[in-house]
């Protein structure tokens, strides 16, 4: 090739590359959670989460799905929603990390998944399997919920409340024209008004059977979005109970 | 390599990359995607997930001192904070080019199908990772020019989208190779293998190029972290020293496959016919490996 003629060669590559496309400043879509710590006779059995999507999403997701809001979700609806749910969110290990010491523990399947209306918004409830056995030694598993690339934000809130939190108090959730960009994160979280979870840890099943601490807080070795966030993790501490305690 | 050759390439980079951008780009929701990076290094059952399992914590533990010596910076601009991060920016580049990626495989695919000396060796290393760091500094700073003039992209569009014209490039630069190197068995069957040609510096030029034209995702966390603390000049000039690194990292590679391949065929110099076996070997595996590398690339990106 004659390297005179590279950049004509070129131009028509440099010009695609730059053609107009959709686009959202980050984040793009809202989940408000609110998540359970499961035991069972044997020790940790995982993780119930309650998944509350914006109502843009809900209707991105309605729309992907062919379902529509009257009268409900039927059997089809509900089942074309579960399947892409499934496969989508699926794949992305429902943007939940949990390390078990240390460890990256994935889960390696979905344990149940359940969608409903919530007023306007979608309500996804499924369950992520996470069996740890309680030992005699305090075992520790870090579970944390979000989605590392912040296209979606994910707010943890208690069970039954809403946080009241308006993702679109923040004027550049919803401009779809708006470049991304390296202060999302400080803009959002202000202009929307999150807060760190201060809520309590719900716990369901046996946890009377087991020595167990457990608290919400940071997590600084699951930061995210180029070292900008640090999530908020559920850190769990658990053993058997010893006789005579 | 033609232009008719070269311009079949791009067309062919143009049409997977319109594919791409008819998806709803990047909605967890609507779209397949894969768990975190992290994750994956944690995870993987690969032969060579212990190395990628400390080359991770390695640089995770460069970026954390990074980010606190960052902050120094912001207090006293041209101070001790800065040179360390500078310096610590080099050995980030260096273990970060250790990684996967980075054209260590293109490297030493180029210097087996060529003969080449250890100033091109070195000249490619550099060149192909200067290109890396400089299309990471553009997708992080002309990137939002260039939305708003044309529309909008997001970053990871772009980034997306140079990638699949850098892999396009390298199968096309790889196919060319493979039918040179098929020619030149061809012609030199039954006798002296046809010699190939030394690298040319346009065909090095060229082939840097194509194999840094996909943005260092190193780079443009380091850029992007450094814009959002207000040191934009220190982080530009921690990329500098990050594609030293990271150029000494793919350098190295290079040396050693053009030392490599040429000790080897001195060796058999004297052994007709195991020499040309060599000769023709080796060219055609680094034609095959580049092209099958670029395919591969593509592929995985199609998948993701």
């Amino acid at each position: 090739m004659r390297f005179s003629r590279l950049p004509f060669a070129l131009l028509p590559a440099v010009l695609f590359l730059f053609r107009p496309a959709p686009l959202a400043a980050h984040p793009h879509a809202f989940v408000e959670l609110a998540m359970a710590v499961v035991f069972d006779q044997a020790g940790l059995a995982g993780f119930r989460q309650r998944w509350l999507l914006d109502e843009m999403t809900t209707r991105a997701v309605l729309e992907a799905a062919g379902a529509d809001y009257a009268g409900g979700l039927d059997a089809q609806e509900l089942a074309a929603i579960e399947q892409m749910s499934r496969q989508n969110l699926g794949s992305r290990a429902f943007f939940t990390d949990i390390r078990f010491s240390g460890q990256v523990v994935r889960p390696k399947e979905l344990g149940s998944f359940a969608a409903r209306f919530k007023g306007a918004k979608l309500e996804y409830e499924i369950f992520i399997p996470c069996p740890v056995p309680a030992g005699d030694e305090p075992r520790e598993v870090l579970a944390a919920v979000y989605d590392p690339t912040f296209y979606v934000y994910v707010l943890y809130a208690e069970e039954g409340k809403e946080s009241g939190v308006d993702p679109t108090a923040d004027p550049m959730f919803a401009r779809t024209q708006a470049p991304a960009s390296p202060d999302d994160y400080k803009r959002f979280t202000a202009a929307a008004g999150v807060t760190p979870y201060t809520g309590a840890v719900a716990l369901e099943g046996p946890a009377e059977l087991f020595d167990f601490r457990c608290a919400v807080g940071p997590a600084p070795e699951m930061t995210y979005f180029h070292g900008q966030i640090v999530p908020d993790a559920f850190r769990l501490t658990f053993s058997a109970l010893r006789a005579g305690r | 390599m033609s232009l008719r050759l070269a311009c079949a390439g791009l067309c062919l980079a143009l049409a997977l990359s319109c594919l791409a951008g008819t998806a709803e780009a990047g909605n967890p929701f609507l779209t397949p995607g894969s768990v975190a990076p992290a994750q994956d290094v944690a995870e993987s059952p690969s032969l060579f997930s212990p190395l990628a399992t400390v080359l991770a914590r390695w640089q995770l533990a460069l970026r954390s001192r990074m980010a606190a010596l960052a902050h120094g910076i912001r207090q006293e601009p041209w101070g001790r904070s800065f040179w360390l991060f500078m310096v610590l920016s080099l050995a980030y580049g260096v273990a970060h080019a250790l990684g996967p990626g980075h054209s260590k495989a293109v490297a030493a695919a180029y210097f087996l199908d060529r003969p080449g000396t250890w100033a091109r060796g070195l000249a490619f290393g550099y060149g192909a990772m200067f290109a890396h760091v400089l299309s990471a500094v553009a997708v992080v700073y002309a990137g939002k020019l260039l939305f708003q003039a044309a529309g909008g992209l997001t970053a990871e569009d772009l980034a997306g989208r140079l990638e699949t014209v850098s892999y396009v490039l390298l199968c096309l630069v790889g196919s060319a190779f493979l039918v040179r190197a098929m020619r030149r068995l061809l012609a030199g069957a039954g006798a002296d293998p046809v010699p190939a040609a030394p690298a040319s510096r346009r065909e090095l030029a060229f082939l840097a190029l194509a194999a840094g034209l996909a943005p260092c995702p190193g780079s443009t966390l380091v850029l992007v972290f450094s814009i959002s603390l207000g040191i934009p000049a220190a982080g530009l000039l921690a990329l500098g020293s990050i594609s030293l690194g990271m150029g000494l990292t793919v350098s190295g590679v290079a040396v050693a496959t053009i030392a490599t391949r040429g000790r080897v065929l001195g060796l058999l110099r004297s052994h007709g016919r195991a020499y040309r076996l060599a000769h023709a070997g080796a060219s055609l595996a680094g034609a095959l490996a580049l092209t099958v590398l670029g395919l591969l690339l593509l592929a995985g990106q199609a998948l993701a």
